[in-house]
């Protein structure tokens, strides 16, 4: 992907715009991940990979080492989502208003079919920001750990123990029931 | 991954292809305006080539006026059909500028001013209309009286 991408990146330094579209396509889900990751909102990982390819596109003569376009792209993208949620101005919790399918059977199951998704949100967002970044690369992009790996200047043997390690902590949250972590929240705070 | 998918796994999943799903191809079409719209957009250095090409133009024009055979000079208030459906009329008036004093010399000024309005059909028989004021300054010695 890296070879690909090295000769993407020539052409498009040629000011070859079709070039950087196919740039765009190849690197977009690693763009999102990586956005969302930071921001855990949909709408705003869309507005930061979108300024973050811009921005690429205009700095492109910057990057050094063609290789390594997916890197640089990323580190762009952290940029331009910390960017985006420090001009963010506070809102009203909106987590009761995620839109829901009508395709479900009933209105109970429904609301239990949130309920989860949004205990997994939750659970995401406990994780600390790089194993966030492995497994939301991997659960949304189905992406192989080398290229995670390439991505993120890992070992391959890493980021699988990341993954390990998240996916653990992740199932172990969710399989306790929220009254007893409550009851363990209060607890160590007492 | 060393651990064995599960129902955690397709959870997982489906939520962020849900949340995400609706965000990709913003990038690649944003890209696309982004570069259709500098494709436009005139910048310092065509401003500078336009400047230039007009200079080029307007000394052309002069020079060609001023080379142009007293015979064919066009006459004020003429109008002359030309072949190919093509009508020029010249209105051309001198003003006088006023005496002015140049290296200690007082000289008039005369105010040259030319509107050529022609017309001609184009190889689709359509009208075409072209008006094109000009205006020239000439300095004449002033006789004393």
């Amino acid at each position: 992907m890296s070879d690909q991408s090295a000769e993407l990146v020539r052409r498009a330094r040629r000011g070859e715009a079709a070039a950087f579209e196919q740039l765009i396509t190849l690197h977009e889900n690693a763009a999102l991940a990586v956005a969302y990751a930071r921001t855990r909102d949909a709408h705003l990982a869309g507005d930061a990979t979108q300024d973050a390819f811009l921005k690429a596109w205009r700095q492109l003569a910057n990057l050094q080492d063609e290789s390594r376009f997916g890197p640089w792209l990323l580190q762009i993208v952290r940029n331009a989502a910390t960017d985006l949620l420090r001009r963010q101005k506070p809102t009203a919790d909106d987590t009761a208003l995620h839109p829901v399918p009508d395709d479900q059977p009933s209105p109970m199951l429904r609301l239990a079919t949130e309920d989860d998704r949004q205990r997994l949100r939750d659970a995401l967002a406990t994780l600390d920001q790089l194993t966030r970044d492995i497994l939301i690369m991997r659960y949304f992009d189905d992406r192989p750990s080398k290229e995670i790996a390439a991505l993120l200047d890992l070992s391959p043997a890493a980021v699988d123990m990341r993954l390990s390690r998240g996916r653990a902590q992740l199932k172990t949250l969710l399989e306790t029931p929220p009254s007893s972590r409550l009851a363990s929240e209060v607890k160590s705070h007492a | 991954m060393p651990d064995m998918p599960d129902q955690f796994d397709e959870k997982l999943s489906a939520l962020l292809r849900d949340e995400l799903a609706s965000q990709r191809g913003r990038a690649r079409a944003a890209f696309v305006a982004a570069t259709a719209r500098s494709r436009w957009r005139i910048g310092p250095s065509w401003f500078a080539a336009a400047a230039m090409l007009a200079l080029l133009i307007g000394g052309a024009a002069l020079w060609l006026n001023n080379h142009q055979p007293i015979d064919n000079a066009p006459i004020a208030g003429t109008n002359t059909a030309l072949p190919q459906h093509v009508e020029q009329i010249v209105w051309e008036r001198q003003l006088d500028g006023g005496i002015h004093v140049i290296n200690d010399q007082p000289v008039r000024m005369i105010r040259q001013q030319t509107i050529e309005h022609t017309q001609w059909l184009d190889s689709d028989q359509a009208l075409i209309t072209r008006t094109k004021p000009r205006e020239q300054i000439k300095f004449v010695v002033a006789q004393p009286n």
